[in-house]
């Protein structure tokens, strides 16, 4: 019997279109290099907090912002 | 001799300087300018970065954190409240204060603030439990206004952020020192050079908050110890009182018991 192919979603991360197979949030995240330090994660315009990351189940067409630490005046 | 501390939103510092961590060559001559500044707030912000570049905000964080400075976030480059309330939650759960200056720019010719839209933005945050520094012009009635928000600090500019151009308007900002004296007042912008910040400092402003003057110089730790010295000067003088301008000359040495052929009635 054949395994069921898991069907990636596509999402927008930080503007761009992007399709993963990784619907946890931090799953997605770590497969991006963001796996631990300081970066804020937004979701349809909702900030995500760190301690919700493990559990956040991603869905077709989120719209997620990752964004980070920045020299600024 | 070090001018007095002061507090600002519950904080006591003793430096007088906040400075921008932008525009340097390079990271370690951000972190000598710094240093030699004696600034115990920075200025930073936040933006989106692509997949591949994840370990550069690390980096960035890793080496602001080793400076120990207390961190200012801003929300530059927003012009709407909208965006900038929605900045400055991004910027406390990135930073971890909810400390916030708050930029709202009308105009990107000369990135003049916004005044309607930044009292909005004011409002809201403030009522978010936000401690708002919000970057203003120079007008008396829209610092009344921010003041009457909720505002403790307000950060008037001297001149257009980047120009160097100096104090553009001292009648202003002495307006706004002599109206609203239980306000912390800093100067934000234009500033450019240390004889810019000795004026404000002496005309009582609280403080002054400078990036480019700094970071563009030639030697930019040298000019951070410059703008260092002159904060202090100029709170020194301002603490000390300084004599009222005259009309008429005074000799300032007595004439009392002078030889008669000196006497001119």
């Amino acid at each position: 019997m054949q395994a069921e192919s898991i069907q990636p979603i596509s999402l927008i991360l930080n503007e761009q279109p992007i399709e993963t197979t990784s619907f946890n949030l931090q799953a997605f995240l770590a497969e991006h290099g963001w796996i631990e330090g300081r970066f804020v994660v937004v979701i349809n315009d909702n900030i995500i907090a760190k301690s919700a990351h493990p559990t956040y189940q991603l869905s077709a067409g989120d719209r997620i912002d990752v964004l980070s630490p920045i020299s600024g005046g | 001799m070090q001018a007095s501390d002061w507090t600002v939103y519950g904080q006591t510092l003793s430096s007088r300087l906040f400075i921008g961590t932008a525009l340097y060559p390079s990271p370690q001559v951000m972190c000598d300018a710094i240093k030699a500044s004696g600034a115990q707030v920075i200025t930073v912000s936040l933006r989106r970065q692509s997949a591949g570049q994840a370990n550069s905000g690390q980096q960035f964080w890793n080496m602001i954190e080793a400076l120990g400075c207390h961190l200012l976030p801003n929300t530059a480059g927003c012009y709407s409240a909208a965006e900038a309330i929605k900045t400055a939650h991004m910027a406390r759960e990135l930073f971890e204060t909810d400390w916030i200056k708050l930029e709202v720019l009308g105009d990107s010719f000369n990135l003049q603030p916004d005044p309607f839209a930044l009292l909005e933005a004011t409002k809201t945050l403030i009522a978010d439990g936000f401690k708002v520094f919000p970057y203003c012009t120079d007008d008396l009635v829209l610092c009344q206004k921010l003041a009457d928000a909720g505002c403790e600090v307000l950060m008037p500019w001297g001149a257009p952020i980047g120009t160097g151009q100096g104090l553009l308007n001292p009648y202003a900002l002495r307006t706004l020192r002599e109206r609203l004296p239980e306000i912390t007042l800093l100067v934000d912008a234009g500033i450019g050079k240390p004889s810019d910040a000795v004026q404000a400092m002496e005309l009582g402003y609280d403080g002054i908050l400078l990036n480019t003057a700094v970071a563009e110089a030639l030697e930019p730790a040298l000019m951070a110890e410059a703008f260092k010295q002159s904060i202090n000067a100029g709170r020194l003088a301002f603490e000390a009182g300084i004599m009222p301008k005259r009309d008429s000359a005074k000799p300032s040495t007595p004439t009392l018991d002078q030889p008669i052929w000196q006497q001119h009635g």
